[in-house]
Formats: C-alpha cells, structure tokens, sequence
C-alpha cells in the first residue's frame, strides 16, 4: 500500500506492507535518524515523536500513523540549523556512538515541553527506557539540565 | 473479528511483538469504538479498554493523587506509557506492564463484550483464559476508597520487566489499621492475595504490629527468572514486603 505520511512537516508518499511498523517505513523513506535496535519495544533507541507523545516507533503499525505528526530528530534541528537541545548535547559531551543520541535528543525536548525546569529524578525518569551503552548516562542527564537553562536563557 | 489474515487493532503494542510469526494481511481499526476514556461517576472509576497508562496517570492525578493503579503505570518508561493500553494489558498480562496486582487490590471489575459478555472481577477474569476467547475487553471498573498506597517492584535494573510486584493499600485512622489489602503478583500462581498478612494488620495500632515477624511468615511461590531462583526470589519478596509494610505503616 501507498499512503501520505506527515513527518517533521511535509507531506511525505511512503509505500510499505500492511504489517510494517513505523520505524520500517521511517527508515526505508531515508529517515535514518530513526535508529534499529533491538525491535521490541525494550530499548527505545527508534523513540520518535508521534503527535507530541514520545513512542517506541517499532511498536507502532505504520498504517496507524497516516493522519498523524510525526517528528523524528531532523524535524527539531538539523547540521546546520540544530535546536538548542541537540548542541547541548555536543557541548556536554553527551554524545559518543551517537546511536541512542536521535531518541534522547527527542525525549528531552518532550520533557521540556512538559516541565522546562525539571529536577534530576524527572529528567532520570523521562529520559528512561532508552538504553545508551556509552556514556553511563550521566553526561546525558547533564545535557538536559544544560539546555534547559539554555532554552530559559533563550540561547 | 479475526479472519482471512485481518486482526482487531486496538492501537497497542503487542500486536507488532506478534506480527512476524503470522504477518497480517490488514486491520480493523477498535479506535471506531471509542473506548480511550476515562470517568469518575456514581463513586467508581470507569477505564476504556483503549485509553493509554500516561493517559490514565494524567486523568488520576488531580482525583486520586494517591493512586496505586497510577504508581502501577508509572514503572514504564514515557514511550511505553504512551501506547501501552489498559486493555491490552488485562487481555495479554504481558511482563512489561502486569498490572494485575493493582487491580487485584483495587477489587477490579473487567467489562466484557462478545462470546464472554458480562462483568467479571479481575481476579477470575486473570485466572479463566477461556473469558477471553472471542471477547472485547470494554473497560475496567473500581472504587476508590481513601487508600494510603505503596506499590514496589522486584527488577535487576530501573527498566527491567518486574520479577514480581507488590501492592500496599491501608486505611489508616488514629494510627489503627482499619482496613488493607496486599497482593503480590508475578508469583508462581500469577498472583497472591496476602490475606494472612491482611487479617494481621487489620484492626491493630500500626505501633504494635510486629511487621519483621509478619513478613518472615508470608508465602509466595516463585518460577526461577533472570533475578534468581526460586528461593532467592521468596526471600526477597519478604524483604520487600516487610520493607514495604515498614514505609506504609510507619513512615519508615
């Protein structure tokens, strides 16, 4: 099948099967920010942004998606023009692989949607349930608070 | 409603878990069936099949801050929380989101449509699988009562699936237990309602009651899991419940 899927705001003609899962058919239409893991659901690293709710987007069939906003990491910033949340995550030294860094960079911009000054123990829980095998976590939750102080101060 | 390759789609996660074994060939949208709500009326909480935990947490907060199906939920991550649905978790009672032991507490209700129609407490609906043959989960009914509520869970990491989980409830007046309910769930039998633990606290001075002795004496058989064997397991869910009881009771 054929359908129209709205990702980081354009309209975006995507074919796939009936049974693929929003991360398949991210992927195969180029929006490889959209990392593989393990396909279940446990390690979050394919966590996209689905009508302002964070989700595991290899736990969603992609036919529910079409209607719907889809954001992936792109769609907050980019290389040239990246949001204050993805260079506070350079700048904190946030980043090592890379490959959990697409989904966290979405998961702190929904937490600072909801609460833009949260304590540790928030950002620790919102920030749970992708799995970063690098950087022992800490150097993450030291980018949220980072940005969150930089997006106060509107740097 | 399944047949010729289609599956009912009530926008949870556990289909896409089981597609590659028999790959659908399409789906029938349930939200059509608008059962993601959530309503306070005539004393009881009444929970649509296709409402989603963070949804629920968010509806819970403000009416019943205290809430033990709310702390339940809370133990998934965001992403989680947002598909995972109710429904989907009484119907699979799958180890991401065992939410019987809360439900179990609570005195649940499941509304049931199709082969099954009727209303079930929770506790046969989990135990009689034929319930839900050729059913439609249409919601969870309870009563919220003045509970002080502790939910724990036994886990190697934060996002761990639970080995098992424990629910407190207690109403506590003038430091006298008046009533409680303990339920552990992930256990051998699914799930325990600890009514020996229940009758010991119940009616005593929460000063008085001899918490250690309470918890050494309670059962509750284990499946050996990742966490541990069998035994290391019972032990553990005795710390956690004495531990529990402590926090609850006595603030400690």
């Amino acid at each position: 099948m054929e359908e129209l899927f709205t990702i980081n705001g354009k309209a975006h003609r995507l074919s796939f099967e009936a049974s693929a899962t929003l991360s398949e058919v991210l992927r195969a239409g180029g929006f490889t920010e959209v990392k593989e893991g393990c396909k279940r659901g446990e390690c979050g690293i394919c966590a996209v942004i689905l009508d302002d709710k964070l989700v595991n987007s290899c736990l969603v069939f992609a036919a529910s998606a079409i209607g719907r906003e889809i954001k992936t990491a792109q769609g907050i910033g980019t290389i040239h023009n990246p949001h204050v949340i993805q260079k506070s995550f350079v700048d904190a030294g946030a980043v090592q692989c890379g490959f959990c860094t697409p989904g966290k960079v979405l998961a702190a911009h929904c937490l600072l949607q909801k609460n833009p000054d949260p304590g540790e123990e928030q950002i620790k829980k919102e920030m749970g349930g992708i799995v970063c095998r690098c950087t022992g976590y800490v150097k993450i939750i030291e980018a949220v608070k980072l940005a969150a102080k930089r997006m106060k101060e509107n740097v | 409603m399944s047949g010729d390759g289609m599956v009912a789609h009530a926008g949870g996660t556990s289909l896409a878990l089981r597609r590659e074994a028999n790959p659908p060939r399409g789906y029938v949208d349930l939200r059509l069936l608008q059962l993601d709500y959530l309503k306070f009326s005539a004393g009881e909480v009444e929970i649509g099949a296709m409402r989603s935990f963070a949804d629920v947490v968010a509806d819970l907060s403000e009416k019943e801050p205290d809430s033990i199906l709310a702390k339940a939920l809370m133990s998934l991550p965001p992403a989680l929380r947002n598909r995972v649905t109710i429904g989907g978790s009484v119907a699979l009672i799958p180890p991401w989101s065992d939410l019987l032991g809360p439900l179990v507490a609570l005195d649940a209700e499941v509304v049931v449509a199709g082969k099954n129609a009727g209303t079930y407490p929770i506790a046969q609906f989990a135990k009689e699988p034929i319930l839900r043959d050729k059913s439609l989960i249409k919601c969870i009914r309870y009563k919220p009562a003045e509970w002080k509520t502790l939910y724990t869970r036994a886990a190697r990491t934060c996002f761990d699936y639970s080995a098992f989980n424990i629910s407190f409830l207690a109403i506590v007046k003038s430091g006298q237990v008046k009533d409680s309910r303990v339920v552990v769930a992930g256990c051998k039998d699914r799930f325990v309602r600890l009514t020996a633990v229940e009758n010991e606290l119940n009616g005593k001075k929460a000063e008085d009651i001899d918490i250690a002795r309470i918890a050494m004496k309670a059962e509750a058989d284990f499946l050996p899991k990742k966490i541990g064997t069998s035994a290391y397991q019972r032990r553990l869910f005795q710390v956690e419940l004495e531990r529990g009881m402590e926090k609850l009771l006595k603030g400690e």
